[in-house]
């Protein structure tokens, strides 16, 4: 049985109770109040014998007819009543009682008419002797009436009494068992429910090895075990699921592993053959100019210039891999020395074009600044190139708070993108303008996606041809307490 | 007049050729290329400083500077580095790192094994030529070793 159900059972347990305890009380006052009905009765009869004695003396010295009457009314009543007590009153006495009552005023009712017969005009002057014989048996008659009137109403009172007593026993007792029934049922639910909630806090609390909750038993049927058994399989499933987070995580490493050991090997194989190819195409122009005509001499530099491309391009590859792999390390920088820092670099091969450069204060903010700098000088870097041309080219930079976010934005009046490729700025080696026209690999943007977004921050570009573009990224202002390092 | 022909300033572990050639080329046009030893594996660096194996009859001077490729057959180049460091002998012997990796890794590692210097091979020939041609400069008729390093008088 479920402990829903159990506390429910009790709870209907004393209302059944107070059911039986309010019929029985009911019944029992009942009872009483016949038995009350009884005494009462015994006294009025009492009364009425005191008045039948007087009426008689009365009339036995009046010989009225007013006091003949009254005498009959009363015996006739006190008959009736006497009958009454015997036929509705149950007191254990009452029978034997009535039964001698009734008689005993039929006896009187005899005397009395003997005496009424006595006083009869018509007959002859009554001896005297008779009718005081009459009215001493009337007498005797009456005080026995008395007496059992007495016992009459002392047995209803002493029933009354005990009946009362009786009652009160019976309902303590109810009320007792009860109590006594309530907490013998209400014990073993309790207990349990202690029990229960401390197995299942202590076990969700403690935890097994692999931060998993060791397993709960709690043997039963009811819903805590339910809930015990519904926790050891979600716990389970943690686990199976954990085993499987595990494997994954294992062959993450293992691919990143593979990556690293990748990126090494272009960064350290696909180099050396480059070299070569540039090294000794160097040495044949050194050595072996004179006999190469002019067209020799600009194929060698074409071979020459390309493998120059390739080193740029896989040192782009190696950079944004280790983009990648950069675990960060957040300080307060400060973005305003930073900028001005890495524009004094960027700038100084420039110096001989018109280049307006603008700054505003920039907010300090939490980031890794090997990774910032790399964002600024490819930004920048960006700003410089496809202003080529203008004069002047302008480039702005400034920054603007968005809720908890600071938002760092370059600015130029270059040459733009046309809006229906922005989707395509941030890919890896996507490039909007033709090799001819501006150099790169298309790697920068890349990279800076990655950087922001291991800082939690988004990046942004917007543009038109020949109008300009806008390129932003957003950091957060507060550190955050974990800032995903490795993988991403 | 013998003994000098066995005096080594710059010992050269690579184990590509053409690199190797490229330096040694790079090398010869600042005429410093006379008394260079070219080694194509670790196992032979090792041999060549401590005077095994096909070395085993070589006088013990040590080189001025050990030019060492880190990815090299055999032993590779962190190893030599760490062997040159561990022994008292060759402990202070100058050696320069010059390799095809920008990693940093591989940057941290040499420095913890107390390298001198760590130079990335640029890829293009002219920037090369110079960084080995400055590098051999350096070492060789610049840099003051102490005393008692195994070095000819």
């Amino acid at each position: 049985m479920g402990i829903k159900t159990k506390l429910k059972l009790i709870g209907l347990l004393p209302l059944l109770l107070a059911v039986v305890f309010g019929a029985t009380a009911w019944r029992g006052h009942e009872d009483l109040r016949e038995l009350r009905d009884l005494t009462d009765l015994a006294d009025g009869m009492l009364d009425q014998v005191e008045q039948l004695e007087s009426d008689i003396q009365r009339f036995a010295e009046t010989r009225a007819d007013r006091f003949r009457q009254d005498a009959y009314l009363l015996i006739d009543s006190l008959d009736i009543q006497a009958y009454v007590a015997g036929d509705r009153f149950e007191a254990p006495s009452t029978p034997e009682i009535v039964t001698e009552l009734r008689q005993r005023i039929l006896q009187t009712h005899i005397f009395f008419m003997d005496m009424d017969a006595l006083y009869q005009p018509a007959l002859a002057v009554p001896g005297v002797m008779l009718v005081q014989r009459v009215a001493q048996c009337l007498q005797i008659e009456i005080s026995h009436v008395k007496p059992l009137l007495h016992r009459l109403k002392h047995d209803s009172h002493r029933t009354v009494v005990d009946h009362s007593d009786a009652l009160w026993k019976i309902e303590s007792i109810l009320i007792t068992v009860t109590a006594l029934l309530v907490l013998t049922l209400m014990t073993p639910v309790l207990y349990r429910v202690a029990t229960a909630l401390h197995v299942l806090s202590q076990g969700t609390r403690n935890l097994g090895q692999n931060g998993i909750p060791s397993v709960l038993s709690l043997p039963g049927k009811d819903e805590f075990s339910q809930l015990a058994q519904d926790f050891n399989q979600m716990s389970q499933r943690l686990v199976v699921a954990e085993a499987a987070r595990e494997r994954r995580t294992a062959e993450l490493e293992n691919a990143i592993q593979d990556l690293e050991n990748f990126s090494y090997s272009v960064s350290h194989d696909l180099r050396a053959p480059l070299r070569a190819i540039d090294g000794f195409v160097a040495i044949l122009i050194d050595e072996y100019a004179p006999r190469l005509d002019a067209e020799g001499l600009r194929l060698f530099d074409v071979v020459s210039s390309n493998a120059k491309k390739m080193e740029q391009l896989i040192n782009d590859i190696l950079a944004l891999s280790r983009a990648g792999r950069l675990e960060l390390e957040l300080t307060q920088v400060e973005m305003t020395a930073l900028v001005d820092a890495v524009w004094a670099d960027l700038s100084e091969p420039y110096l001989e074009r018109a280049i307006e450069f603008h700054c505003a204060n920039l907010p300090a903010v939490y980031c890794d600044p090997r990774a910032i700098r790399q964002v600024w000088q490819n930004l920048l870097g960006n700003a410089i190139k496809f202003t080529q041309g203008r004069d002047p080219a302008v480039i702005e930079v400034s920054a603007q708070q968005e809720n908890d976010m600071i938002r760092y934005v370059v600015k130029d009046n270059g040459v733009g993108f046309n809006p229906a490729y922005s989707d395509k700025l941030f890919g890896l080696f996507l490039r909007l303008h033709g090799m001819d026209e501006f150099e790169g690999t298309g790697v920068g943007l890349a990279i800076v996606k990655r950087f922001i977004q291991k800082h939690h921050g988004e990046v942004a570009g917007t543009g038109a041809l020949d109008a300009g573009a806008t390129f932003s990224f957003t950091l957060p202002i507060q550190p955050p307490d974990q800032m995903a390092g490795g993988i991403d | 007049m013998v003994e000098r022909e066995m005096v080594v300033d710059i010992l050269l572990v690579e184990d590509n050729p053409n690199d190797a050639e490229l330096a040694i080329r790079a090398l010869k046009k600042h005429n410093l290329a006379n008394h260079l030893e070219w080694v194509k594996d670790g196992a032979a660096a090792l041999d060549f400083l401590f005077q095994r194996g096909s070395y085993a009859g070589r006088s013990n001077t040590l080189p001025r500077v050990v030019l060492l490729d880190l990815r090299l057959p055999k032993v590779d180049g962190i190893e030599v580095l760490a062997q040159i460091r561990a022994n008292p002998e060759t402990r202070e012997l100058p050696v320069v790192i010059l390799t095809s990796s920008k990693e940093e890794q591989d940057l941290v590692a040499t420095y913890e094994h107390g390298v001198n210097s760590f130079v990335a091979k640029p890829v293009a020939f002219d920037e090369f030529a110079r960084t080995v041609a400055n590098l051999g400069m350096y070492w060789v008729l610049v840099n003051r070793v102490p005393p008692d390093i195994r070095h000819p008088v």
